[in-house]
């Protein structure tokens, strides 16, 4: 059953002068990891504006866990289900102390005193933000801001939790683990998940890849089909990860291994096996 | 000419229950021509040192000297200051306020003496190596644009003044890989203009592709510094600070680990791939031979 579905999506943000969503269909399947590609402009953040009501619906059908989108959605129901932690987590702050902006959540959809306590402390913890409850947000460096974001968004445990590029100022060790994390959160309680990302290399942990080029979903599909495809990734102004350029350009030398990686871990296990 | 920081010491509100301690004795100095990198665990102080280095922030203690003259003088020249010094935020919102791009793109250059024909051909040109047309997104207004366009604007702004010293936080944070490409070839080309050039990134792959040097942040000091290649090869001491090493030089790692014979210093693909090319081939050979 999709948990996410969109039929002909279309949008504008100068009534129709400029289209940039053109024709937008895709599912998401619950339980779900997918990761969003696509150059800067290519309509990745409008596309997910859409999928919480921050945008209003102008063309075509959504529905986010059988919650259908448009002028008499509830959405405050939506979300609850659905948490998305944008670019600029300076945008997604609503309180100035962190313990309170992370609490805002779970606070307004009335879950009990003594248990908001309890989420948000989890939820910093989660980020490697505890001892930071009583600081305002804006004093944060530019990583903690978005550790802190991240965690208010955990602490609503939605089903559906999206990432648009949540991990661009995170530190290598912040980075690592928020991936290991969301692995686990699917893993464990099935929470589908939808990350847009400028690193293919974190497609690794996804299941689908959905590849975006000027307003247009170009290919979505299983993350080798996608990142193994050199020319479809130039042409829509992305490169295969690193490990695949290597091995790539290993063929073109007349060195070949048995399988295309994605990972450098799969990259020096066919180096090995071929050795 | 050169930034030279003295023994730099800060504490954000101090004698407070916030008190925050962000940098501790750091001595650092940055010579016309160069090219640096500055890495660091999330809080270690980078953000911190470089709006200490560009006059923003007054440290607790220290001094901060720019082409020989300490900025906390009486009487320095603190326009003179802005038009030598560019910064690019870690987040490019809290520089656009304008009502359209242009207008941001030119901010810098109010107090610059250059004729308005001049100033124009400047943000044009700012404009350009960014990858905009000016004449499409000149009139939009900076809040229109997406989270990489914010960025490209935002780095345009300081190009347009042309400053001596360009200092840029985390500049490729939500650049597409294209635009990050295009964008550390012109920070190759602004440097060999004479630009010099500071960047803190955690991305080890575009700190590879540009710096000559690298500075390692811990704690709020100066854990690490060196050739960026000697920085990158030291793995335990990368680790212990909390860097990445190049995705190239990691690979050549984890073969070296598996026996197979990569040189210590690899750091770019392009080393990489030379070294597997030879070990390949070597391979052949012996087995021809055999
Ligand atoms: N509020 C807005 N008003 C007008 N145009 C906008 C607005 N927000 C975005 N756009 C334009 O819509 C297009 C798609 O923008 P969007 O933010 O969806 O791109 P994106 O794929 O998220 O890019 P990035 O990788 O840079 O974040 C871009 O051309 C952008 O300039
Ligand atoms: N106004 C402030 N008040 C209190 N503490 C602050 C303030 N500004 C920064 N800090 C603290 O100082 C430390 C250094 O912050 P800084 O922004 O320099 O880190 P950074 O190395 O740039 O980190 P990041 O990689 O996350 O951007 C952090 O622990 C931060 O929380
Ligand atoms: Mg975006
Ligand atoms: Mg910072």
């Amino acid at each position: 059953m999709s948990i996410i579905e969109c039929g002909n999506v279309g949008y504008s943000y100068d009534l129709g002068v400029t289209k940039v969503l053109w024709d937008i269909s895709l599912n998401i399947e619950k339980g779900d990891i997918v990761a969003v590609l696509g150059h800067n402009g290519s309509g990745k953040s409008t596309l997910i504006k859409h999928f919480n009501a921050l945008l209003k619906l102008q063309e075509g059908r959504i529905t986010v866990a059988d919650i259908e989108i448009n002028n008499e959605t509830n959405v405050w129901e939506l979300r609850r289900r659905i948490g998305v932690v944008f670019q600029n987590p300076d945008n997604q702050f609503v309180a100035s102390a962190v313990e309170d902006d992370v609490a805002f959540g779970p606070e307004n959809y009335q879950v009990p005193r003594d248990e908001i306590g309890e989420k948000t402390r989890q939820a910093l913890s989660r980020v490697g933000m505890n001892g930071y409850e009583k600081r305002l947000t804006h004093t944060l460096s530019g990583g903690q801001k978005q550790r802190v974001a991240l965690a208010g968004v955990l602490a609503m445990d939605p089903d559906i939790l999206v990432f648009d590029e949540a991990t661009s100022m995170l530190d290598p060790e912040g980075r690592r683990e928020l991936l290991d994390y969301i692995k686990e959160l699917n893993e464990e309680s099935n929470k589908t998940i939808v990350m847009v990302t400028h690193y293919v290399e974190e497609c690794y942990i996804a299941n689908k890849v959905m590849l975006m080029k000027e307003g247009r979903l170009l290919k979505a599909g299983e993350p080798r089909d996608i990142l193994g495809d050199e020319e479809l990734l130039l042409s829509s102004g992305l490169r295969p990860p690193i490990a695949t350029q290597i091995y790539l350009e290993l063929k073109k030398r007349g060195i070949e291994l048995d399988c295309c990686p994605l990972t450098e871990e799969e990259l020096v296990e066919s180096i090995c096996r071929l050795s | 000419m050169s930034i030279e920081l003295k023994n730099i010491t800060h504490i954000y509100e101090p004698g407070t229950p916030f008190e925050a301690a962000a940098l501790n004795n750091v001595s650092l100095e940055i010579r016309e021509g160069e090219k640096i990198g500055l890495m660091g665990r999330t809080g270690c102080g980078k953000s911190t040192l470089i709006q200490i280095m560009a006059g923003l922030i007054k440290p607790l203690n220290g001094n901060v000297i720019i082409d020989g003259i300490d900025i906390d003088e009486e009487g320095y020249d603190r326009t003179g200051l802005r038009q030598k010094l560019g910064i690019v935020f870690q987040y490019p919102e809290v520089q656009l306020f304008e009502t359209t791009a242009y207008k941001d793109v030119a901010f810098g250059l109010k107090y610059s003496d250059l004729t308005p024909e001049e100033k124009d051909e400047n943000i044009r040109w700012a404009f350009e190596i960014t990858g905009f047309d000016p004449d499409k997104v000149g009139s939009k207004s900076p809040l229109e644009l997406s989270g990489g366009e914010k960025r490209r604007l935002a780095i345009a702004g300081v190009l347009a003044v042309r400053p001596k010293y360009l200092i840029l936080d985390e500049p490729i944070a939500g650049l597409d890989p294209v635009a990050r490409e295009k964008f550390l070839k012109l920070l190759r080309d602004l440097n060999e203009e004479g630009m010099t050039i500071i960047m803190i990134s955690h991305n080890a792959d575009a700190i590879a592709g540009f710096a000559d040097r690298t500075i390692v942040m811990s704690n709020g000091r100066i854990e690490i510094e060196g050739d960026t290649k000697t920085v990158f090869m030291d793995r335990p001491k990368a680790d212990e600070a909390g860097i990445s090493v190049s995705t190239a030089g990691r690979i050549a790692g984890m073969l070296r680990d598996r026996g197979i014979d990569v040189s210590e210093d690899v750091m770019s693909e392009s080393e990489l791939l030379k070294e597997l090319c030879v070990h390949f081939n070597n391979d052949n050979r012996s087995e021809d031979q055999t």
